[in-house]
């Protein structure tokens, strides 16, 4: 009874915001079930505000809103340009890659991204490279997973008490029952109304720390000059506010670049683009796509230094060392149940998001690109397995969680750089080089997986001058250059004419 | 705060107004499916999604 008191208000909202999902997953469970272009890309009929917020906030996850607005309490305000790289990317993915990626896959009839390799590139390489491609993404969805209910579990814990077990077991099950049922449709909707709430909270949680201190002044005042120390010991000074003293300007590239190049190369934002109705939509998601994650970027990147506005000098000491504890201990500290209950909300959204997009495509990735591949079922068969799936999957993932290996956080990172270097060059050639060709594609993908592997686990340890470089950089530049080279030396596997010519939508006004 | 660190927040905005810009002044144009679609296209829908051979 006593819990109830105390939690009745984080309790009920987190309620409301379930049901809503569940009945938006509810909802749809007839529709998505016709066939699968309804199941896997919701027949591309999605207007342009829900996909910007899909993007939005499939791409934000707790790991922006937890860990990257904690990190900025040992980086100083100096962590919002990696605000900055990720905002210029999505820009770029949405200029670069939207329309284009939009056009090619209806022409081709694409549901998946391994898929539209396949189709695109039309070589003796073109399904194994659906199937390394869709390999690539079982193997590192894996780790994305159980890093996120890892966090939710852990913020469960530390706000209702609730058992790490039950807390991964919610957030995994109540995730896979709405994609379950909905597909596509109940991702995009569900993902709408994540991204409008985690929109919401950034603003609410920025202004904590200025409301509680009394001010934008005062606060800025105070963080200017603090008694607080680093990790190491040494007294911060002004260093919340300049530049690049507590954190160097390369470990913010780094971050900056290998997460925020995961918006041009990961299945999860791609996929996006698929389900646009038309024109005015794309235009809008375009403009607005950058405008919400821009504004997030603004409001969470610098959170972290604001806190210490907020803290003592030994609580300060303690949480430089436990920056994913930052948030949460904010929240705390303001002491306000419905802020908490609505950012607790907010905070599960960003996980949430994340979790059921990616779950989708995982089952997209093993029924419609593996399996169906390796042995074609029937078609009424696709989308009740790919449902099945789902549920087996989210089972290993659970498991996983329970006892999630030391580092999942860094493997959670690895595989973004792995997905970036690796599916880059093959998307954007398929998408602008006619002449790219699909044994290309294959290899610049095994040299980007192999190259950030070896680049991390081998140089970047024994090399002490290549510490700061991440691995993005080196294998990127590898898998590009390995598609160009490799592409000029098998001229001879271009597809044929008339098919690049309905790729390129050649005799079709096009963007 | 100084200049470098400030303008962090600043190039975020400035990127977003460029971008809006930019894209209203980008001709956008999307394939609806069924235009100029015809049996001489291939397959259509859950059909040739489950083609696994090559056309």
């Amino acid at each position: 009874m006593e819990y109830i008191v105390k939690n009745w208000i984080i309790l009920v909202l987190m309620i409301v915001y379930i049901s809503i999902c569940l009945g938006i997953g509810w909802f749809f469970k007839r529709q998505a079930s016709r066939g699968v272009k309804e199941y896997y890309i919701a027949k591309r009929n999605i207007p342009g505000w829900v996909v910007s917020l899909a993007f939005f906030s499939t791409f934000i996850s707790t790991n922006t809103y937890i860990g990257q607005a904690g990190t900025a309490f040992s980086a100083g305000l100096s962590w919002a340009w990696v605000g900055v790289i990720w905002t210029g990317f999505c820009m770029m993915t949405w200029l670069v890659l939207g329309p284009r990626m939009r056009n090619q896959t209806a022409y081709l009839s694409s549901v998946t991204i391994p898929d539209y390799f396949d189709f695109r590139y039309q070589s003796s390489f073109s399904k194994a490279l659906r199937i390394l491609s869709a390999f690539v993404i079982i193997f590192a969805t894996l780790w994305y997973m159980a890093g996120i209910a890892k966090g939710c579990a852990h913020l469960l814990k530390s706000i209702l008490d609730i058992p790490y077990f039950w807390g991964a077991f919610l957030v995994i099950f109540i995730t896979c029952a709405y994609t379950v049922w909905g597909g596509m449709y109940s991702v995009l909707w569900t993902d709408a109304v994540q991204g409008i709430m985690m929109f919401a909270v950034a603003i609410i949680m920025v202004l904590i720390p200025f409301i509680y201190v009394g001010g934008f002044g005062d606060l800025m005042t105070k963080i200017a000059m603090v008694e607080h120390v680093t990790k190491a010991g040494k007294p911060m000074g002004d260093g919340l506010v300049t530049f690049g003293a507590l954190v160097s300007f390369a470990y913010i590239l780094g971050i900056g670049f290998s997460v925020g190049m995961k918006q041009l190369a990961e299945p999860r934002c791609l996929i996006r683009f698929y389900s646009i109705d038309n024109a005015k939509s794309m235009k809008f998601a375009m403009i607005w796509t950058p405008i919400f994650l821009g504004i997030s970027m603004i409001c969470v990147m610098g959170l972290g230094a604001l806190v210490h506005g907020m803290t003592t000098n030994e609580e300060a000491a303690f949480l430089v060392k436990h920056t994913d504890q930052v948030v949460g201990w904010m929240l705390a500290k303001f002491g306000n149940p419905l802020i908490s209950g609505i950012c607790m909300a907010g905070l599960f959204a960003a996980g949430m998001s994340s979790l059921a997009s990616v779950m989708l495509i995982v089952g997209t990735a093993i029924i419609g690109d593996m399996w169906n591949v390796w042995k074609p079922m029937p078609k009424d068969k696709i989308v009740g397995r790919t449902k099945i799936s789902i549920w087996l999957y989210c089972i290993i993932v659970f498991l996983i969680t329970l006892k999630p290996p030391a580092g999942i956080v860094e493997l959670t990172a690895f595989a973004g750089a792995v997905f970036a270097a690796s599916f880059f060059p093959a998307i954007f050639g398929g998408l602008y080089l006619r002449w790219g060709t699909g044994h290309a594609a294959f290899w610049s993908m095994l040299i980007g997986i192999v190259s950030c592997t070896l680049y991390r686990e081998v140089f970047r340890v024994n090399i002490p001058a290549l510490k700061n470089i991440h691995e993005i950089f080196p294998a990127f530049i590898l898998a590009f250059v390995a598609y160009i080279v490799i592409s000029k030396m098998t001229q001879s596997k271009v597809p044929p004419k008339e098919h690049l010519a309905l790729v390129f939508g050649d005799g079709k006004t096009r963007s | 705060m100084d200049f470098l660190t400030g303008m962090a927040f600043w190039v975020i905005i400035l990127l977003v107004i460029i971008n809006t810009v930019l894209v209203i002044r980008t001709d956008v144009v999307i394939h609806q499916e069924g235009d100029d679609d015809g049996e001489k296209k291939g397959l259509k829908g859950d059909d040739k999604l489950c083609r696994t051979t090559q056309s």
